[in-house]
């Protein structure tokens, strides 16, 4: 026997196991749809850029190495005025809008999953509505509600009504935005711990409970050690996404002249400053990188323990007793203000003929279904009667199912090769690449995107302007939600299952068929869905992408806020709301799983 | 022919051996058991067996035929080599019925579905279990589902059948009468079957032959009755005692005066037996049963002296703690298993008598029999 042939043998058993094979597929395609953007992300920063030629003028050569944007970024009233405000402004807005999400979305989660609460079925669905909506409504909503003239701006509805004019702190600014983005946020909050919650065996608790622990001992010893890496993990997920958002800073800062970092790398590239934006980016970054790292450190350890076995997970509910009622309808209140609300004072506000008036006399349809009137808007017809409309509704539509779907399958089979070989550097790898998405900025993610795939590089092919790099672009942004749902399902069911069909003869396809992705199904449907809600509502991601021919619903829609047609991004905003709620329903009624259950079992 | 043949197989993980250099064979149709502590590599063995591990240096035949090898670079898949295997989580698919998961090998080997039905179904009531066919696993209890797991692997008629602790799930008279039916199901079809576990009983209750394993390495392989009387090193002399057994240290001096004996053996300072030949250790330790110390109430040559700890009465007998050489450190204790009738109380002052028969020497340092002839 040579050793050659030995050696080719070898290859050839190593073949045979598809799992290590695709995990260097994966590795190799999305080093080149995440490494690459990130390499020349950073390379933006140290070179020269067409922008400041423009700016500058002469002692600029275009692509030539420089330190001339740190240099500007570091130090200096421009850097002040830049990056360090900003910064501390992001920093105390992530804060407000972190704890936010942690607090409700525990205690919700608490509430739904480990107690007896009346309705909880109804609380647990209207728990997750504020997620379905567009990160812009509360922030909308909000200015509708409290601007007056005080900031210079018509009446709104509390002034309408009460007289009473809110002062600045109220309208603009720090708080508003905390609040806004944690309300928006906490449903994944909510569906991560009560995730976690569903998994654990009632008897851990109930033998710390024999043993004499107290239920808040119980809470702090048992229960938060072992729901502690879905804490982090809302932590590390609500972190990235507020900084990254770029809707609600806009609306309710930029009057205020209260810049975030996403607000302002906007505007740096909007006026060109693509080397100034990108350095802003790669702070942004590092915040985040250092939270994931810190994540990793903390979970990979206890990540290991299987739950699903052969035998189920008993659970019993905590008696709220004379509490319940109270406590239920509480909550119900708070979640009718923040789920329903919101929504139904914007469908309101689109009736309305002219802004700010809200008397009956002054409500008609037109904005939804009115032909064209120079009186209104320009002349531009109601939503339902314009094309352009209806061609983003359609494009959003099948940008949000195709993305989702395919985003949802590649997470599990992502999900499977990282939780099967959990212990080698390439799964690890492709572990963390696959979540460096998440720490881009949507709207510097956008960007890039436009540059890699502006022209034809290699065998891939010049993708700007069409559907597809709307597609790619959703399914890569959104990847670390859907291999981060794939490996905590694929981790939950045990190894033993998945061998036992490998001793009755089931190929890997076979395997993958008929045990593991039925078993992973609802982390399956979640992630999808979860990816099919955010990027039907996603915009920072998609608007420099976007051309007239391939449009979607909230491109249109910001067009309409940035030209102050307020009536006519509220109704969008509801249509496209209704479309997300429709979509997920008929979803939700066909795979017949509940998205709130979502991340447990089944 | 052989049913399974392990040559030289060694596998471990970041530096640390799990099985070091095994070699082992089992004949066709026999019932080997894998015994050993926790850790010991048992399980590891039986999943290299399997294929869902690969050895680091071996070879591995399957009926004759080689499965495996590091140095020729084959390595046949698991679904190849012909066997079955029970997990010891049974690993049941949950979403899939009680028939479905029986069903799923035959589905894979592209049997007819009628067949399929038949041959379900009739496995299904050999293990009682066919009212339950459209159940799911999360309905039955712990010892239907093991029935379940063994019917799952069973319908494929594999000619070797590898068990993970199976029984360890199932509360203690359940597990007596899954024994019985595992050894039934084993000689009604003939079936090679390795067996894994860490219950010394369930070895010598179900094998052929016993091989028990310590740190990766074998350390005796032979029938239960030899495993058990004649324990091949202290490890194995220890691991399967039930409740104990008595390891009693003691020191060896090759008298002058009396130089036909050859060795004198002390234990407490007391001669208590002699041993012949040469290269005899300093010291040794004496391996012996509870039932092989007699209680006695007086001195008496060979006797050693010990004080009662405890008694507990266990029905058909009664089991006497009792310490050598006093109560304070250095003590050693030991268990005797005396007649129902026997009344003695705490703190009393008793003899111990060996049972030379019955009584293993070992050498105290390597642990390895010794096989010199020692008489009292």
């Amino acid at each position: 026997m040579n050793g050659f042939e030995v050696r080719f043998r070898k290859l050839g058993n190593r073949l045979r196991r598809p799992d290590a094979a695709l995990a260097w597929l994966f590795l190799i395609v999305l080093a080149y749809l995440v490494v690459v953007p990130l390499i020349s992300l950073t390379r933006t920063t140290l070179v020269w850029g067409t922008g400041d030629l423009r700016i500058r003028g002469e002692n600029v050569e275009v692509g030539k190495f420089t330190l001339y944007h740190w240099r500007r970024m570091i130090s200096g009233d421009f850097a002040k005025a830049v990056f360090y405000k900003p910064l501390v402004n992001t920093l105390t807005v992530t804060t407000g809008t972190v704890a936010l999400i942690l607090a409700l979305g525990s205690l919700l989660a608490y509430l739904v999953v480990r107690t007896d609460v009346r309705w909880a079925k109804l609380i647990g669905s209207l728990a997750i509505v504020p997620y379905i909506l567009p990160s812009w409504v509360l922030s909308l909503a909000w200015l509708q509600v409290f601007q007056n003239s005080t900031v210079a701006m018509p009446e709104g509805l509390l002034s309408y009504y009460t007289g009473v004019n809110a002062p600045e702190w109220l309208v603009y600014g720090p708080l508003p935005m905390a609040v806004t983005m944690g309300l928006h946020y906490y449903p994944f909050g909510y569906l991560l711990v009560s995730g976690a919650l569903t998994s654990i065996d009632s008897q851990l608790e109930e033998s710390a409970e024999i043993l004499g622990a107290s239920k808040s001992s119980i809470m702090r010893r048992i229960t938060m050690p072992i729901i502690k890496p879905a804490l982090f993990s809302t932590a590390l997920l609500g972190i990235a996404r507020s900084m990254g958002t770029f809707g609600t800073p806009a609306i309710l800062g930029l009057p205020a002249r209260y810049y975030t970092l996403s607000t302002q790398i906007y505007s740096l590239i909007r006026t060109q400053r693509e080397g100034q934006g990108y350095i802003l980016a790669v702070v942004l970054l590092l915040i985040s990188g250092l939270g994931l790292w810190a994540n990793q450190r903390m979970i990979s350890a206890r990540r290991s323990y299987a739950t699903i076995g052969g035998k189920g997970v008993k659970s019993r509910k905590v008696r709220l007793g004379k509490w319940n009622t109270p406590i239920a309808v509480v909550t119900l209140l708070f979640l009718f203000v923040v789920a329903v609300f919101p929504l139904a004072f914007l469908t309101w506000s689109s009736l309305t003929l002219n802004a700010g008036d809200y008397s009956i006399s002054n409500l008609g349809l037109h904005y939804w279904i009115g032909r064209s009137n120079p009186r209104f808007a320009a002349g531009e017809p109601g939503i339902l009667r314009n094309e352009a409309v209806l061609g983003a509704v359609w494009n959003s539509v099948k940008l949000s199912v195709i993305g989702g779907l395919l985003c949802g399958f590649l997470g599990m089979l992502m999900g499977y090769v990282v939780a099967r070989a959990r212990k080698s550097p390439v799964s690890r790898l492709l572990e963390q690449i696959s979540f460096v998405p998440m720490l881009v900025p949507s709207i510097v993610f956008g960007a890039l995107y436009l540059t890699l795939f502006a022209v034809r590089r290699g065998p891939v092919p010049a993708l700007y302007g069409t559907f597809a790099l709307l597609v790619l672009v959703t399914v890569v942004k959104q990847l670390p939600y859907t291999v981060r749902s794939g490996v905590s399902s694929m981790l939950q069911v045990s190894a033993e299952l998945e061998e036992a069909a490998v001793i009755l003869g089931a190929p890997w396809i076979q395997r993958l068929r008929k045990i593991m992705l039925p078993l992973t199904r609802s982390g399956f449907v979640a992630g999808s869905l979860i990816v099919l809600i955010t990027s039907m509502r996603e915009l920072s991601l998609y608007i420099l992408l976007v051309t007239p021919a391939n449009r979607v619903l909230t491109t249109l829609t910001y067009r309409y806020v940035e030209v102050g047609y307020t009536q006519f991004s509220n109704a969008m905003t509801v249509l496209l709301t209704v479309l997300v709620v429709v979509l997920t329903y008929a979803i939700n009624a066909w795979q017949k799983t509940d998205l709130a259950a979502g991340l447990g079992g089944r | 022919m052989k049913a399974v043949r392990l040559v030289g197989v060694t596998k471990g993980w970041a530096g640390v051996k799990a099985v070091s250099n095994l070699s082992l064979s089992m004949e066709k149709g026999e019932f080997i058991t894998l015994l050993g502590p926790s850790g010991c590599g048992k399980t590891t063995t039986l999943r290299m067996i399997a294929g869902l591990e690969d050895p680091d240096a071996g070879d591995i035949y399957i009926d004759d035929g080689l499965v495996f090898s590091a140095s020729k670079g084959i390595n046949v898949p698991p679904p190849q080599r012909g066997l079955g295997m029970i997990f010891q989580s049974y690993a049941l698919w949950p979403h899939m019925t009680v028939f479905d998961n029986v069903a799923f090998g035959l589905v894979q080997q592209k049997v007819p579905k009628d067949q399929i039905r038949s041959r379900v179904m009739g496995c299904l009531e050999q293990v009682e279990l066919a009212p339950l066919a459209q159940r799911f696993p999360s309905e039955l209890s712990g010892g239907q589902q093991q029935r379940v797991a063994v019917a799952r692997m069973v319908v494929v008629s594999p000619e070797l059948l590898l068990m993970d602790e199976p029984l360890s799930n199932l509360d203690t008279r359940l597990r007596m009468q899954m024994r019985a039916s595992l050894k039934r199901t084993h000689q009604e079809s003939g079936t090679t079957v390795v067996y894994v576990t860490h219950d010394q009983e369930e070895a010598l209750t179900l094998s052929t032959r016993i091989a028990v394993m310590n740190k990766g390495e074998l350390e005796q392989y032979e029938s239960p009755e030899d495993v058990y009387d004649r324990p091949a090193t202290q490890f194995v002399a220890e691991f399967t005692g039930n409740p104990q057994t008595n390891l009693i240290e003691a020191r060896a001096a090759r008298t002058a005066a009396n130089s036909e004996a050859g060795i004198d053996l002390e234990v407490a300072g007391k001669v208590i037996g002699h041993a012949m030949g040469s290269g005899f250790p300093e010291t040794v330790v004496l391996a012996a049963r509870p039932e092989a110390l007699m209680l006695c109430d007086r001195d008496g040559p060979g006797r050693i002296p010990a004080t009662v700890y405890a008694t507990l009465p266990v029905g058909s007998s009664v089991l006497v703690y009792a310490r050598i050489g006093g109560s304070g450190a250095g003590a050693s204790e030991t268990v005797i298993r005396a007649g129902r009738g026997v009344r003695v109380e705490a703190n009393q002052r008793v003899w111990l008598q060996l049972d030379w028969s019955q009584v293993n020497v070992y050498e105290a340092n390597t642990g390895r029999r010794l096989d010199n002839a020692v008489r009292p």
